[in-house]
């Protein structure tokens, strides 16, 4: 089950990848078609602004619960490294279950916010005019898949041995 | 409720969940929670909370992070950044400490094209690491100047960090982005020479080439740079000139640079199928996780606003009577501290919100300002025992190198960027003389 | 008893509004003590520019300035409020202020206050000299507000960040923006300006909105001492006809050169947009931009 959830959550995050590829052609297209006259095609993609940064927020979003997975969101380990292992790995606990309860709060509210916006008929309206909820609903939905994560990643705390975690603790 | 206790609870709390371990990015959104609940109302606050998260990184001025950290990605996973490297390495010549200069040249050269720092130090770790130590090169001269050129890269354009220094902070992203150029050069030049002195004065730090002089001469030595340094140098051009001819936006250009890089990269026939998905999933990862502390830090920083909190943070300092250099400098000092616990964009999203109302009160350059930040989180990367470079360079050096060799081989580099700083402090003209000329 | 009402701005603090706007709290809380004050929490840094609409919605704050063209996803209608024709002080008079408030209280849960900000026509701003209407062939920087008006002049339009325009004039990314009459030295573009296309058009819509039940939960001495300032503050809108007049004599300054139609085209081209922007409005919600349209219009 973890292991199908694993290939869930890679699954996700390779669609993030096609979306920043695609982010990419969106910005370029613009640009050549603002500067080169091509007949029969517009002047600039006038919706390339907000299209690309929905995919932004999108890529955001379908990456962060595989790099849970993969332990590369960032953290601070000095003081965790520098207490005794079984400490340290208590402290992982307390860190787990504060992130998990993170995670469902903001997937609950989140949800609250979407249904908001989906029962009033909220628009939004700039080049495109797109129902609101489109763009809030995925928050939630990913804030839940990492609740579901952080449930496989105190498992596998458990599973482990009692010391702190190797995560990564930075990346710039 | 004053704001002494929302400042308190904020900055403390998020101090205190960060040095747990939780990963950064949920530190900040637990604390959110915390705040938004306290300070907006209850369950209003958590809603609007959400969907201030969501408006935080669906913002077109954050696309050149993923975009620059592309182009590294691209060079690296296609080979192209080791062609780079051997070009380099058969101008240089006759040069004490041959292979450490051609390192930091290298280094500058990629500085130019990839926007990651980490990337950069870990490539060349990899490739010319080895060489050196087979050649007998102390490893102290081997280590230093491969993490050194690794934070430079940090202040030569494209850099991911300084697009997103600039996004949180206000401060114009173009203007920052160029006005890292000139400290950055400097910093290169000065590693050199100090390359140079050290193996002078010193010989045994690093034994000379036995081929040294030798190896093909004319156009065979002068091949590879055209073939290769030229064209991916190119790349700067394309950016460059797109902004200079009016085609695109400063944020635009990211994405043109990226582009150009995977156009170079398949003239080569290097850009593979495999090696794009690679190249695209490193810079997921990188800017994903980037990212994702953005969505919790702005609305942090807005919530921080919002309780009172900066506010009153900011007329407490301002109003202290201290000059405006001691302030700027207590601000630098804090940054440096930070930077010897704690990571490059943690140390942004902490401190972002109580100092640019500072820079903005006190009527300080902000490109200025903006520059010696990012000089402060370049120095991070190299303090021990927490700095990133440090910790790179420990997972791609073989075991004969040990940590002390690496804390040791640090240092002068260390006290270089901290003269540097100081340098930008006193002539502000290092930094700001670029950016008015340019942009 | 003493309320405290709750106040964030859209718009950022430096900026004229806030400056105005900050000078009219100053009175309120002085003169309001024991009945009602405002606590000014704070401009974008606090709430987003474009959440502030919903934050006012939700009641996660009492009070805001605010524009329409920030909270259209509150409800399309807020961004109707640009084609006003006819001062505040009317508005109030012939039933407009009142259809506004009917439209606000039943979709946006607020109480739409005081407009602060009265007579800043927007203009076309141009880097290329145009002789007629037409901005074919050139690229010009829109916010929403007159998107729909430059594309029906043929412009190819071009979305910047704010930050970011001063760059693009520069390079010719753009040859032009949208503006109102005020407000772009603050950001140095008159630098990088050559032309202002006279007449402006529209009228940039700058009001203090609330929180409905927040303003149905004050006291009748609360709530008539709140009207009787907001009064006051409509009462000083005469300022920004002066504003405007400076403005235009400072773009002169500056070598801004005013781009002139003839009479007949002059007219035709205020009552396109106009036509542009009714059609806009007609398109999102028919029946109150039917409605509207009759009230913000002069009688003839
Ligand atoms: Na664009
Ligand atoms: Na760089």
């Amino acid at each position: 089950m973890a292991r199908a959830y694993g290939r869930l959550l890679a699954a996700l995050a390779l669609a993030g990848c096609a979306l920043l590829f695609a982010m990419m052609l969106v910005i370029v297209a613009d640009v050549a078609l603002r500067n080169i006259p091509v007949p029969g095609l517009p002047r600039g993609l006038a919706w390339s602004n907000e299209v690309s940064e929905l995919m932004l927020y999108l890529l955001t979003l379908l990456v962060a619960p595989w790099l849970l997975r993969q332990g590369q969101h960032i953290r601070v380990d000095i003081l965790l490294q520098a207490l005794p292992p079984r400490l340290a790995w208590t402290l992982e606990w307390v860190g787990d279950a504060l992130g998990l309860a993170c995670c469902l709060f903001m997937a609950w509210y989140g949800a609250r916010a979407a249904w908001e916006s989906w029962a009033s008929g909220s628009l939004s309206i700039k080049t495109l005019v797109t129902p609101e909820w489109w763009s809030l609903a995925p928050l939630p939905v990913v804030f839940l898949l990492l609740a579901g994560e952080m449930l496989f990643r105190m498992a596998r705390l458990y599973a482990g041995e009692r010391g702190p975690r190797r995560d990564a603790v930075s990346a710039a | 409720m004053n704001w002494e206790f929302a400042a308190w609870l904020m900055l403390g709390g998020s101090t205190v969940l960060l040095f747990l371990g939780m990963p950064v990015a949920l530190t900040f959104i637990t604390v959110n929670i915390v705040g938004a609940w306290l300070y907006m109302g209850g369950e209003v606050g958590l809603a609007q909370l959400a969907r201030s998260s969501v408006s935080s990184v669906a913002a077109f001025s954050l696309t050149p992070i993923p975009l620059f950290v592309l182009m590294g990605e691209v060079l690296f996973h296609t080979g192209l950044a080791l062609k780079v490297i051997e070009g380099i390495e058969r101008l240089i010549r006759r040069v004490p400490g041959r292979l450490a200069v051609v390192a930091v040249v290298a280094g500058t050269v990629f500085s130019a094209i990839s926007g990651s720092t980490i990337a950069t130090t870990a490539m060349l770790g990899s490739l010319m690491l080895p060489i050196m130590l087979a050649r007998g090169y102390h490893p102290t001269l081997a280590t230093g100047p491969l993490m050194a050129i690794g934070a430079v890269d940090m202040l030569i354009p494209p850099s991911a960090l300084t697009v997103l220094l600039g996004s949180l902070s206000g401060i114009s992203i173009s203007k920052l982005l160029i006005g890292g150029v000139v400290p950055g050069a400097i910093l290169s030049v000065a590693f050199v020479l100090w390359i140079v002195l050290r193996v002078k004065s010193n010989p045994r730090l690093a034994p000379p080439d036995p081929d040294e002089g030798a190896g093909p001469s004319g156009w065979a030595r002068w091949r590879p740079f055209f073939a290769y340094v030229l064209p991916t140098l190119s790349i700067f051009g394309v950016v460059v000139g797109a902004l200079a001819a009016g085609w695109a936006t400063p944020t635009e250009c990211a994405a043109l640079g990226a582009f150009a890089t995977l156009v170079l990269a398949a003239c080569y026939r290097a850009l593979t199928a495999q090696a794009l998905l690679k190249a695209l999933q490193g810079t997921a990862a990188i800017s994903g996780m980037i990212l994702f502390i953005i969505l919790g830090a702005t609305t942090f920083a807005q919530i921080l606003s919002f309780s009172g909190a900066s506010n009153g943070l900011v007329q407490l300092i301002t109003g202290q009577g201290l000059s405006t250099a001691a302030v700027v400098a207590g601000m630098l000092g804090l940054l440096i501290f930070l930077g010897i616990f704690v990571d490059q964009v943690s140390m942004m999203m902490i401190t972002l919100p109580i100092f640019m109302p500072i820079v903005q009160a006190l009527a300080v350059d902000p490109v200025w300002f903006g520059v010696m930040f990012l000089i402060c989180m370049q120095l991070g990367l190299l303090l021990p025992p927490h700095g990133l470079l440090l910790m790179t360079m420990r997972g791609v050096a073989p075991p004969q190198v040990t940590m002390a060799h690496i804390f040791r081989a640090v240092v002068p580099y260390v006290a270089m960027s901290l003269l540097l700083l100081a340098a930008v402090f006193h002539w502000p003209a290092i930094a700001t003389w670029l950016p008015a000329l340019i942009g | 008893q003493e309320a405290t009402l709750r106040l964030v701005s859209a718009f950022a603090e430096n900026g004229i509004y806030v400056q105005r706007l900050q000078t009219w709290i100053q009175k309120f809380n002085a003169e309001g003590k024991g009945v009602l004050q405002i606590n000014f929490i704070g401009g974008p840094k606090a709430i987003p520019s474009f959440e502030v609409g919903n934050a006012v919605k939700t009641g996660v704050v009492d009070m805001a300035l605010n524009t329409g063209a920030f909270y259209t996803n509150v409800m399309p209608e807020a961004d109707f409020l640009k084609l006003t024709r006819i001062p505040v002080a009317e508005q109030r008079r012939n039933g407009a202020f009142d259809a506004i408030n009917k439209v606000w209280n039943d979709k946006g849960n607020m109480q739409y206050l005081a407009r602060m900000v009265e007579n800043q026509p927007f203009h076309i701003y141009l880097n290329k000299k145009i002789d007629k209407p037409d901005l074919a062939g050139l690229k010009v920087r829109i916010t929403p507000v007159y998107r729909d008006f430059f594309q029906a002049l043929n412009a190819s339009v071009v979305t910047t960040a704010p930050g970011e325009v001063y760059t693009a004039l520069e390079r010719g990314v753009v040859d032009g923006y949208g503006w109102p009459i005020g407000g772009i030295f603050d950001l140095n573009w008159h630098e990088r300006t050559k032309f202002r296309v006279d007449p402006g058009f529209y009228d940039a819509e700058v009001s203090l909105i609330m929180n409905l039940p927040a303003y149905r939960r004050l006291s009748e001495p609360q709530r008539a001492y709140l009207q009787k300032q907001l009064l006051a503050l409509e009462g000083e809108n005469g300022f920004w006809t002066r504003y405007a007049q400076e403005e235009t004599a400072r773009q002169e300054k500056a070598g801004i050169q005013a781009v002139k139609f003839d009479a007949a085209t002059s007219k035709a081209f205020v009552d396109r947009a106009y036509q542009v922007g009714w059609a806009g409005a007609e398109k999102q919600s028919p029946e109150i931009a039917a409605r509207f349209k009759a009230l913000f219009s002069p009688s003839r």
